[in-house]
């Protein structure tokens, strides 16, 4: 027997003394995945839903492990987002089973009577098959200027010094610095769908709600002077869906009640003549 | 343009109303600018609201169609206690003036239809079916009304208070609707 470098004659026999020992394969778990599809190229092709078969032993255990694997070996042509595989980029938003989620972190059900329905977002424009547009979305996430904004003026100093802040500020922005902006939230709230176009939608007020109360961010008065209309914000009716829905556990219905206290509580004829100034 | 910020903020508010109902329709939103500060806004903003407004607009002219909503979404409990606050509310304000205006333009008094009622010999099954049609609204918007109240002070939001407010509102609205309509 010639032997490679580094080769034991043991694992040859340990092998060998494995496979004997092994089992017959296992029987194929068949999973069905009914998945929405829709082609722009296709002239007249109209939204439909298109069952695979995914033989769960030979898959991993998250959706979106499924839905590559479908990809890969049964349907090229079915188009999704993805990219970090672990729940950080929120890429891979969609509507799995009824609930808007991260398809990475949603585990396969394993009950092979039901098949997994997968949907895009809720109330988007879809772009192609699980793929929306986002952009309305983004566009809104841009219009409540999502950066630390200070009073002192001068840009020439930026950056010499580190912005001062005690650990019980710092501690009211856990919860809210962790979104993702997968927009699985905003998508599940019925306001946000009857009202994408004025109302900001939960997961861009809980960002507003960081940057307010950020307290090395001098604004946020005008920040609160921003939401004074009946649009942006009093849209929420307090559905909640938003909280129940959210793949990181994070609560936006919550920061929105807070902004509503805020709103309440502020001086907004002082902010009025702040931000016309 | 100065006149329509100024009826945005609430006087002239019909018109933005029967913008959203238009919007339902998915007919072209023109109320986006309406809304802005545009004395106050920065470039950001600007660049925001550009952003919003093409994308309406080339959605629209790509004739993109909508992800579905109402039809797949996953009936939670949170999603379905919120629309039953919603649908007995409605079902109140129309009711009850309507109610009160017929009678109030109709001849004899409250009682004499009472007694119309009783007279049509129902089987009483049907009797405490209406009754607890009629209770069941007012008992559950009102104690669901102290849920929402606690929220507007931002207390019990987060998830499994939520859902265990729920589960108590609904099982003491059913309890206070049993209890009208069996003693009282």
């Amino acid at each position: 027997m010639t032997y490679k470098t580094g080769e034991l004659d043991i694992t040859n026999k340990t092998r060998c003394a494995q496979t004997s020992a092994a089992t017959a394969p296992e029987p194929a778990r068949m999973k069905k995945f009914a998945v929405y599809r829709w082609d722009p190229e296709k002239p007249g092709d109209k939204p439909k839903m298109q069952t695979y078969e995914v033989d769960l032993n030979t898959c991993g255990p998250m959706v979106l492990d499924a839905l590559i694997k479908i990809k890969n070996e049964m349907d090229p042509t079915l188009t999704f987002r993805r990219s970090c595989r672990e729940g950080i980029c929120g890429s891979c938003s969609m509507n799995i089973g009824g609930s808007n989620t991260l398809a990475c972190l949603c585990k396969i059900d394993d009950n092979l009577g039901k098949a997994t329905k997968i949907y895009p977002l809720p109330h988007m424009y879809v772009i192609k098959d699980l793929v929306p547009d986002m952009s309305n979305f983004y566009a809104q996430y841009r219009s409540i200027e999502p950066y630390l904004k200070k009073k002192d003026g001068s840009d020439k100093n930026i950056g010499d010094k580190q912005y001062l802040q005690t650990t019980g500020d710092r501690a009211k922005l856990d919860g809210l610095y962790e979104c993702i902006l997968c927009a699985c939230c905003s998508t599940s709230c019925p306001s946000y769908w009857w009202n994408s176009d004025k109302y900001l939608g939960p997961a861009v007020l809980m960002q507003a709600y960081r940057w307010m109360v950020d307290s090395r961010d001098d604004y946020t008065s005008e920040r609160l002077f921003q939401m004074e209309d009946r649009f942006s914000v009093y849209r929420c009716h307090t559905i909640m869906n938003c909280t129940k829905t959210c793949p990181k556990g994070l609560n936006p219905g919550l920061a929105i009640g807070e902004i509503k206290k805020m709103l309440a509580k502020y001086n907004s004829k002082e902010a009025k003549q702040l931000a016309q100034a | 343009m100065a006149a329509m910020i100024r009826a945005s903020f609430g006087k002239g508010s019909a018109l933005l109303t029967n913008n959203a109902a238009l919007l339902s329709s998915r007919l072209q939103p023109v109320v986006v600018t309406q809304l802005s500060h545009t004395s106050t806004r920065s470039q950001t903003g600007d660049i925001a609201y550009k952003e919003m407004e093409e994308f309406w607009e080339k959605n629209r002219r790509l004739n993109r169609p909508l992800s579905p909503h109402l039809r797949i979404y996953n009936p939670e409990l949170t999603s379905m206690l919120s629309l039953c606050h919603r649908a007995t509310g409605i079902a109140m304000a129309v009711t009850v003036p309507f109610v009160a205006a017929t009678l109030l333009g109709l001849p004899g008094d409250f009682s004499s239809y009472i007694e119309y009622i009783k007279d049509l010999h129902l089987n009483p099954a049907i009797l405490t079916a209406a009754k607890y049609v009629l209770a069941f609204p007012i008992c559950y918007h009102y104690i669901n009304g102290i849920r929402h109240l606690a929220w507007d002070w931002a207390i019990g939001f987060d998830l499994k208070t939520t859902y265990q407010s729920g589960y108590f509102v609904m099982a003491l609205a059913l309890l206070v609707t049993a209890g009208f309509v069996h003693l009282l």
